[in-house]
């Protein structure tokens, strides 16, 4: 009984030993996510700049922002970009070629992101290379909005940015959204300011599973030296 | 098995530790349920550590600082920092000597052209009323489409409605406040570039704006284009746009924009690389100098970390040609009606990024086309060749580098070097 119990403990030490880094990196939540939340709208023929041979389509997006921590956080952008939604494609016609239409003041801001998800808009301009283009040819498009914050050291660090793919086949659109593995925090009607007390990360059951086993661990370990005592 | 120096070791490791050293000591004859204890304890202190990411994985910092511990505060006293020039971005490069000291203003003869997002009314008159530095702002030119058929207005009055329907604005306005702090009473025409949610506006890279620019240059006596923008792709695929820029420099135009941000090589940045326009040789392209040390990896007289770089020698003439200051630069924010001094005004704060070292050389020049009529009594100006000859005898570096180009132009000496060889050319 003993040996076995031995055995048993060996075994779930090896395993948190070789297993916690990488239960530790799918754990990561970093301090600022940012995600395309939803597709509004996508134009073909949109105004700007003539390129020729090409057709300009604009995509009207929600971009959102989680901040996962309880105090707000400062995103910095090095560029005032026409829009902070980025996309590239893979197309199934393997001549065609995306080439996002991207300009911006050379100025550096600093915007505070309070707790919580801040949703914003974008318009993504893009010429795809061939003329009079009424909609989007088949093929993958993805879809991400990078991000950077200032950390609690004072560097300048990137946040995750998770892509949304919009999927084109034989004309028809199938979209799937990143998600933030994130709980909106329940709001209580008795305290308004929510904002001071919201935003908890949630570690992936992985490691939830993990710690478990350590507590168990620990639970044996205890009450066999108890029992040995007696 | 832990052999008891290596407990010896942990023991010390955690005498601090009371509480895990009791329960390391209680037991201390079975050493293999020590070091379970010892194990799963561990493990249980580590793993929200390990999991909260805040000892291990660091792997996405860029070691990369705030790029100046001042950004956005409110400029000291702006009376004197940026009315007599005293704040360090100006002293910095002597332009306190030559606009404070000496009184040097601008003449009637020098027209900067700035492009750039959009100018309110109120921003329009604070930049001509505001106490500590202004400039005459001569017209503002737009496009639109009105009913099918596309126009430029060239406007001439602040109050016009057209400048009601500005939906972008804001970053025009602190560059021509950069602009105005050095080149004082200098004439301004603003182009307005049609961004995001603008109803009108020129479209980035629209041969319009060339063809209105070379049109008037002679009437308008336009001298400096100032452009604080990057682009990541090539906008003059038809060849009509570079004719038009040829056309401006042998007028003696000198075109003037911004290195970028991005910190890196080609102002490179998620796989795309915001590098025109200074990726075409037609443009003297500009980048940011520290004037002092703000941040954990800034250094005076050095290259500010977030400023862009290009080729490594001249011969590509795709580079950063100067540095200016941008690393916490007076510009101004809002606009409001003072009532006290009645006037239009903004408050000062400090701005960063190469989007205002690019309006600083073009004060810079403003000076030099004035410093020589000065010298030569009159208002003709020196060719394009004879300014570059007069930035880089007032450079602070006799050869350039990859990192500091010709290092930065040192205005009382290009002013200087201007009123001389005005007098020469009498």
């Amino acid at each position: 009984m003993i040996k076995s119990s031995n055995k048993f403990l060996t075994i779930t030490l090896i395993f948190q030993i070789l297993l916690l880094p990488i239960s530790s990196v799918n754990g990561y939540q970093p301090v600022i996510d940012s995600r395309v939340s939803k597709i509004n709208e996508i134009t073909p023929n949109i105004s700007g700049p003539y390129q020729p041979n090409s057709t300009l389509f604009g995509i009207e997006v929600e971009v959102e922002i989680l901040n996962r921590d309880n105090k707000s956080q400062t995103v910095i952008e090095l560029t005032d970009l026409n829009s902070y939604a980025f996309i590239n494609a893979s197309f199934v016609n393997q001549s065609l070629q995306l080439d996002l239409l991207s300009y911006g003041a050379a100025i550096i801001r600093q915007y505070s992101y309070k707790p919580g998800i801040t949703t914003e808009y974008n318009l993504m301009k893009f010429y795809i290379n061939q003329s009079g283009l009424t909609y989007l040819p088949d093929g993958n498009y993805t879809l991400w909005r990078p991000i950077l914050f200032i950390n609690s050291s004072g560097n300048i660090t990137e946040g995750e940015s998770l892509s949304t793919i919009i999927s084109i086949n034989d004309g028809n659109m199938n979209i799937t959204y990143g998600s933030f593995n994130y709980q909106v925090p329940i709001e209580d009607d008795n305290n308004l300011d929510i904002n001071d007390q919201t935003t908890e990360t949630i570690n992936s059951p992985f490691t939830e599973s993990l710690l478990i086993i350590s507590l168990l661990s620990c639970v044996i370990v205890i009450w066999r030296k108890k029992t040995k005592m007696k | 098995m832990l052999c008891s120096n290596e407990y010896n070791k942990l023991k010390k490791y955690f005498k601090k530790k009371k509480i895990l050293f009791l329960i390391c000591k209680r037991d201390f004859k079975l050493r293999k349920e020590r070091y379970f204890s010892l194990c799963v304890i561990l493990s249980i202190i580590l793993s929200p550590i390990l999991c909260n990411n805040k000892l291990l994985f660091r792997k996405n910092d860029l070691n990369y600082a705030v790029p100046a511990g001042d950004m956005d505060d409110p400029v000291p006293n702006p009376a004197v920092n940026v009315g007599n020039l005293q704040d360090g971005a100006y002293t910095y490069t002597g332009a306190d000597i030559v606009v404070y000291d000496y009184g040097i203003h601008i003449d009637s003869y020098v027209t900067v052209v700035v492009i750039d997002d959009g100018l309110l009314k109120n921003e329009w008159k604070a930049l001509e009323q505001n106490p500590e530095a202004n400039v005459n702002i001569i017209g503002f030119v737009t496009n639109f489409t009105y009913g099918g058929e596309n126009c430029t207005e060239y406007i001439t009055n602040p109050n016009d409605s057209l400048l009601e329907y500005q939906e972008e604005h804001g970053h025009g306005y602190a560059v021509i406040s950069a602009l105005a702090a050095v080149a004082r009473d200098v004439k301004v025409i603003f182009i307005d570039l049609k961004i995001k949610n603008d109803i009108y506006g020129f479209e980035y890279g629209d041969y319009k704006i060339w063809d209105w620019i070379d049109n008037n240059q002679a009437s308008k006596d336009i001298d400096i284009i100032s452009w604080s923008w990057v682009m990541r792709e090539n906008f003059t695929e038809n060849t009509s746009i570079h004719q038009k820029w040829a056309s401006l420099l042998d007028k003696n135009v000198i075109m003037l924009t911004a290195a970028g941000n991005y910190y890196t090589y080609l102002n490179a940045r998620w796989g795309h690389e915001y590098k025109y326009q200074s990726y075409y040789s037609e443009w003297y392209s500009v980048g940011s100098i520290n004037h002092e040390t703000k941040g954990n990896y800034e250094y005076k007289d050095y290259k500010s970390a977030f400023s862009a770089w290009y080729e490594a020698s001249t011969e590509g003439n795709h580079i950063v040609n100067w540095l200016e200051p941008g690393n916490g630069i007076p510009i101004l924010n809002d606009s409001y009606y003072d009532t006290q001094e009645q006037c239009w005004r903004g408050e000062w704060i400090y701005g960063v990024g190469t989007s205002f070292s690019t309006p600083y050389l073009a004060a810079i020049v403003a000076l030099i086309i004035t410093g020589y009529h000065a010298g030569l009594t009159s208002s003709t100006d020196p060719s394009l060749q004879k300014v570059i000859e007069i930035l880089l005898y007032a450079s602070s570096r006799d050869t350039f580098d990859q990192q500091m180009r010709y290092g930065y132009v040192d205005a009382y000496s290009a002013y200087g070097k201007a009123y001389y060889e005005g007098v020469l050319a009498r």
